[in-house]
C-alpha cells in the first residue's frame, strides 16, 4: 500500500494513513488468525487416518474426506435421524457415528460422496469416527462419471 | 438440429476469433470498414449462439438421450420448466449458456455504445469477443454439450429433485448474468487503457454496466439463499461454502469498485486504484467459476470435477498479466488531478469502505483457500468452516454498516467539526433510541444490539440526507412532500437510488441480526401430545403416509400456537423419489410478521408412533427477503436512463458523427 498512497495522499497525509491502514491489517489478522483456531480441522484421506493411532489424533479435529458410504451400511436411529454408517476409499472401510443435531442433507445416501468432520476416537474397542457436521455430495450418477465408465468399458470390449 | 447446434457452435468460435483480430487491425490500421465489420462479426456471435443453444434446447425437449448431457441432466418424466432449466444445470450446458449470455451482452454494449464511443469501442470489442472466443473454445475442446454416446439410453436420469424447484431455475440464470456481464466493464476499461482515452469518459460509460451485473449478483446470491432456506431444511440461507463464496467475492469487489469510481469521477483521484479494482473485480468472476468447477475446493455443491480447469487457469493468467502489462504501461497517465485533503471528508469514507470491502473479500478468499495454502505451506491440508467466516465477517460488516450511515454525513474535501457534530446529532440520537429500547425489552445479545442500533444509525443518517432534500426542494419550488419526495428520487436517480440501496442493505443486516436471536429445538412427539417452544406450542395431531408412481411422502399435520391463540396446521413432509432413490424434506414455514416458524419432519418411531421435529424459530429473517427485492429495485431505480443521460447520449452521438464523418466521406 505504502507505495501507492502518494498517488492519492498529500505528503502530510501519508504516515496517517499507513498508521490507520496497519491498524485495520492488525485487527483482520487477529480475527483471522483466532477465526482459523477456532474452526480449522485438519482434512485427511481415509488411508492416512488409518496408518495413525487413535492417541495421536486424540482431541484434533479431523476433516475425513475422499470417501463414499457404503451400500446398506446406514444404519438410521428409531428417528432417522442419526444414522451410524460405514464408510470406504475403495479398499478400506471406518465405522462412522453421526452426533451432530442438524438434520442430514438429503444428498446423504448410499454410494454418496461424504466429508466427514469430527473426531477419530477409540470406541468400545474398534476406533470409530464421531461426525458433527456429514457433508454429502451427490453420488456422480447426476453428473459425468457413470455414461463415461460405461463407455469406457466398451471400449475394452472393442478393443479385445 | 443437434448437429446444426454444435455446427453453430464452431461457426461462433470462428466469428469471435475473427472479431477480436479485425477490430484489433482495423484499430492499428485506422481503418473504418475493418472495426465495422469486426463488430457485426461480434453481433453474429450472438446469433450463433442462440442457433446452438436451440440445438441443446431441442435435443432436451425431443428426449434424445444419445446426447450424453441429455441423457445425464433430463428424463422422460420432468415437468417442461425443468426441461428449460436444465441447459444450465448441468457442467457443459451451463458452459454454452454462459458463452450464449456473454454474446449477448456483447451485442447489447455493441449495439448500445457504438455510436457513442467511437474511441473505446473497436477495444471493447476486441476484449468481449476474445472473452466470447474463450468460451466456445472450452465449450468445443473440454466440455462438449452435443457428446454423443455409442448407445442409446432408454432413460435419461434426470435433474436431482432438490434442483426441481423454481428458485433454482432462476437462480443460477442470475447468478451468471452477474458475473458474466463483468466482461462488459472490464472490457471499457481495457478499451481506456489501450486507447489512452483516460478522462472520465470511459467511466460514465462503464458504469450502468457495473451496475447491471452488480444487481444480477446480488439477485442471484439473495435467491439461492432464499432456495436453501425453504428447500434444504436446515433452518439458514448461507453456509459460507465455496460455490457461495465464489459469487459472493466478485460481488464485493464490485460493490468496492461502485463506491470508489465516484471518487474519481469528481475528484480525479484513485485512477491506478479503480483500474486495479476493475481487472480485480473481472479477475474474481472467472477464478470464482474456475473454483467451483475445476474441483480444486471441495464443497457441497460443486459440479463434478472435469478438465476444465487448466483451460480457466490460462485464460485467468492471461487476464491479469496482460491487463497488468497495460496498465503498467499506461501508468504515467493516470495521475491524479487532485489529493486527499483530511480526513474528515467523504473521499476518506470511500477510502476507508474500500479497504473494509477488500479485506473481508480477502478474509473470505483466505478461508475458502485455507486448505490449499495449508496443505503447501504445512504439508497439511486444514479446511475451516462457518465459525472462522462468522467471526471474521460480523466484525467488518459492523464497521461496513457505520460507514454506509457516516459516509453521506461527510463533505466533500473536508468537514468542519461545527457541521460534523450537526450532522451526526440525529443520526446518533437515532442509535441511542434503538439501543435504550431494545435493551429495554429485554435484549441482551452483544452483536444483535449493536447491529441493530448500527441500522437505526444509518436509517438517521438516510432519513437526514432526505429530509434536507426534500425541503430544500419545497423552498425553491413549494412542491408538497410527497412530491418533493418523489422529484427527488427521479431527479437525481444516481444519489437518491443509491441511498435507497443503502436501506435495502439496512433491512439485509437487520436480517442477518436474526440469526443471532434464532432458537433451535428438536422435539420428540406422541401423536396428540403438546409441547412448547418459546411463546409458541405445537400439537403433533397425526402423520400420514402417501405413495404414488414417483415418490412416497410422509406428512405430519401440526397445529400451532402462539400465546394460546391458534395460528395455522404446519404439514411438514419427507418425500422419497424412488428413480433418484432420495429423500427431500419439505419444510413447512408459517411466518408471523418478520418471524419464522420452520418445521421439519426428521422421522417416526414405527413401533410406539412417536415422531421427532425439528424447529427453528428464526426472528427478522423476513427482513432478507424483503432487502433483496428492495435492493434489485433500487438499483434498478438508480440504473435506470433519465432525461439528462438521453440528452447526454443523443450530444455524444452527433459529436461522434461529426468527427467521424469528413473521414468515412
Amino acid at each position: 500500500m505504502a507505495s501507492e498512497n502518494h498517488l492519492y495522499l498529500g505528503v502530510s497525509m501519508r504516515g496517517k494513513f499507513a498508521i490507520g491502514s496497519v491498524i485495520i491489517g492488525l485487527g483482520v489478522i487477529f480475527l483471522i488468525f483466532t477465526g482459523v483456531q477456532q474452526s480449522a480441522a485438519r482434512h485427511m484421506t481415509l488411508d492416512m487416518l488409518l496408518e495413525q493411532s487413535v492417541t495421536e489424533l486424540d482431541g484434533r479435529r479431523i476433516q475425513l474426506g475422499g470417501c463414499t458410504v457404503v451400500v446398506g451400511s446406514i444404519e438410521w436411529d428409531a428417528y432417522r435421524h442419526r444414522p451410524e454408517f460405514l464408510v470406504t476409499d475403495g479398499e478400506r472401510n471406518l465405522q462412522v457415528r453421526y452426533t451432530g443435531n442438524a438434520v442430514l442433507p438429503d444428498t446423504f445416501q448410499d454410494r454418496a460422496q461424504v466429508v466427514v468432520e469430527g473426531l477419530y476416537v477409540a470406541g468400545g474397542g474398534e476406533p470409530q469416527f464421531e461426525a458433527e457436521i456429514v457433508f454429502a455430495k451427490c453420488p456422480s450418477k447426476y453428473e459425468g462419471q457413470s455414461y463415461d465408465d460405461h463407455v469406457g468399458a466398451l471400449d475394452v470390449e472393442n478393443s479385445s | 438440429m443437434v448437429d446444426v447446434g454444435y455446427f453453430a457452435l464452431c461457426l461462433a468460435l470462428a466469428a469471435a476469433a475473427y472479431a477480436t483480430a479485425t477490430s484489433l487491425f482495423g484499430i492499428h490500421r485506422r481503418h473504418e470498414g475493418l472495426i465495422r465489420s469486426g463488430e457485426n462479426a461480434a453481433l453474429s456471435v450472438c446469433a450463433l449462439y442462440t442457433v446452438a443453444v436451440m440445438g441443446l434446447w431441442y435435443a432436451i425437449f425431443s428426449r434424445d438421450f444419445q446426447i450424453q448431457y441429455v441423457a445425464e441432466n433430463t428424463n422422460a418424466h420432468m415437468p417442461a420448466q425443468y426441461m428449460l432449466a436444465s441447459l444450465w444445470g448441468g457442467q457443459n450446458g451451463s458452459i454454452l449458456f454462459w458463452g450464449w449470455m456473454l454474446s449477448a451482452y456483447t451485442s447489447a454494449a455493441i449495439l448500445l455504445n457504438r455510436h457513442r464511443y467511437r474511441g473505446l469501442m473497436p477495444y471493447a470489442t476486441a476484449v468481449m469477443a476474445a472473452s466470447c472466443c474463450f468460451f466456445a473454445l472450452l465449450n468445443i475442446f473440454a466440455a462438449d454439450p452435443f457428446q454423443r454416446l455409442p448407445f442409446t439410453p432408454t432413460e435419461g436420469q434426470g435433474l436431482n429433485p432438490i434442483l426441481q424447484h423454481p428458485y433454482m431455475a432462476i437462480h443460477p440464470p442470475l447468478l451468471y448474468a452477474g458475473m458474466v456481464g463483468m466482461t462488459v466493464p472490464f472490457a471499457f476499461g481495457i478499451s481506456a487503457l489501450a486507447a489512452r482515452e483516460l478522462n472520465n469518459t470511459w467511466l460514465r460509460a462503464m458504469r450502468r454496466w457495473l451496475l447491471i451485473p452488480w444487481t444480477f449478483l446480488g439477485g442471484g446470491l439473495l435467491l439461492g439463499g432464499k432456495w436453501a432456506y425453504v428447500e434444504l431444511g436446515w433452518g439458514g440461507y448461507w453456509g459460507w461454502d465455496p460455490v457461495e463464496n465464489a459469487s459472493l467475492m466478485p460481488f464485493l469487489a464490485g460493490t468496492a469498485l461502485l463506491h470508489s469510481v465516484m471518487i474519481q469521477e469528481r475528484k480525479g483521484m484513485l485512477k491506478v486504484w479503480n483500474m486495479v479494482l476493475l481487472i480485480f473485480t473481472f479477475g474474481m468472476t472467472i477464478f470464482g467459476t474456475f473454483l467451483t468447477r475445476s474441483g480444486v475446493v471441495s464443497s457441497v455443491h460443486a459440479f463434478a470435477q472435469s478438465n476444465v480447469g487448466p483451460f480457466f487457469v490460462t485464460y485467468l493468467v492471461i487476464i491479469v498479466v496482460g491487463s497488468v502489462v497495460l496498465l503498467l504501461w499506461r501508468l504515467p497517465d493516470l495521475k491524479p488531478e487532485s489529493h486527499l485533503e483530511s480526513f474528515a471528508s467523504r473521499e476518506s469514507a470511500f477510502l476507508l469502505n474500500n479497504w473494509i470491502l477488500l479485506t473481508l473479500l480477502f478474509a473470505v478468499l483466505w478461508g475458502t483457500l485455507f486448505p490449499v495454502i495449508s496443505e503447501v505451506v504445512t504439508g497439511d491440508k486444514i479446511t475451516v468452516g462457518a465459525p472462522f467466516f462468522n467471526r471474521v465477517s460480523v466484525p467488518m460488516g459492523l464497521v461496513l454498516l457505520f460507514l454506509t450511515g457516516a459516509g453521506p454525513l461527510f463533505a466533500w474535501r473536508r468537514t468542519s467539526g461545527e457541521s460534523l457534530r450537526r450532522n451526526f446529532t440525529i443520526p446518533a440520537i437515532s442509535a441511542v433510541l434503538v439501543a435504550t429500547v431494545l435493551f429495554a425489552v429485554g435484549m441482551r445479545n452483544l452483536y444483535a444490539l449493536m447491529s441493530l442500533s448500527l441500522c437505526g444509525f444509518v436509517v438517521g443518517s438516510v432519513g437526514l440526507e432526505f429530509s434536507r432534500g426534500i425541503s430544500a426542494r419545497r423552498r425553491s419550488t413549494g412542491e408538497s412532500t410527497l412530491a418533493a419526495f418523489y422529484m427527488l428520487l427521479s431527479k437525481n436517480r444516481r444519489r437518491y437510488g443509491g441511498y435507497l440501496v443503502h436501506l435495502s442493505v439496512i433491512l439485509l443486516f437487520v436480517g442477518f441480526t436474526g440469526q443471532a436471536l434464532s432458537i433451535d429445538r428438536e422435539i420428540v412427539l406422541y401423536p396428540g401430545q403438546r409441547e412448547d417452544v418459546g411463546r409458541y406450542a405445537v400439537t403433533f395431531e397425526t402423520l400420514a403416509f402417501g405413495d404414488d408412481a414417483n415418490k412416497s411422502v410422509s406428512a405430519a399435520a401440526v397445529s400451532l400456537e402462539y400465546d394460546g391463540q391458534f395460528l395455522a396446521t404446519l404439514l411438514p413432509e419427507r418425500h422419497f423419489y424412488k428413480t433418484a432413490e432420495q429423500n427431500t424434506t419439505e419444510v413447512s414455514i408459517y411466518t408471523r410478521w418478520l418471524e419464522d416458524f420452520y418445521l421439519i419432519i426428521i422421522g417416526s418411531n414405527s413401533q410406539d408412533g412417536s415422531t421427532k421435529f425439528q424447529i427453528y424459530v428464526n426472528p427478522l429473517v423476513a427482513c432478507v427477503w424483503w432487502g433483496s427485492a428492495l435492493l434489485v429495485l433500487s438499483s434498478l431505480w438508480a440504473m435506470w436512463p433519465t432525461s439528462r443521460d438521453r440528452r447526454l447520449a443523443r450530444l455524444d452521438r452527433e459529436a461522434a458523427r461529426a468527427t467521424a464523418g469528413p473521414a468515412s466521406a
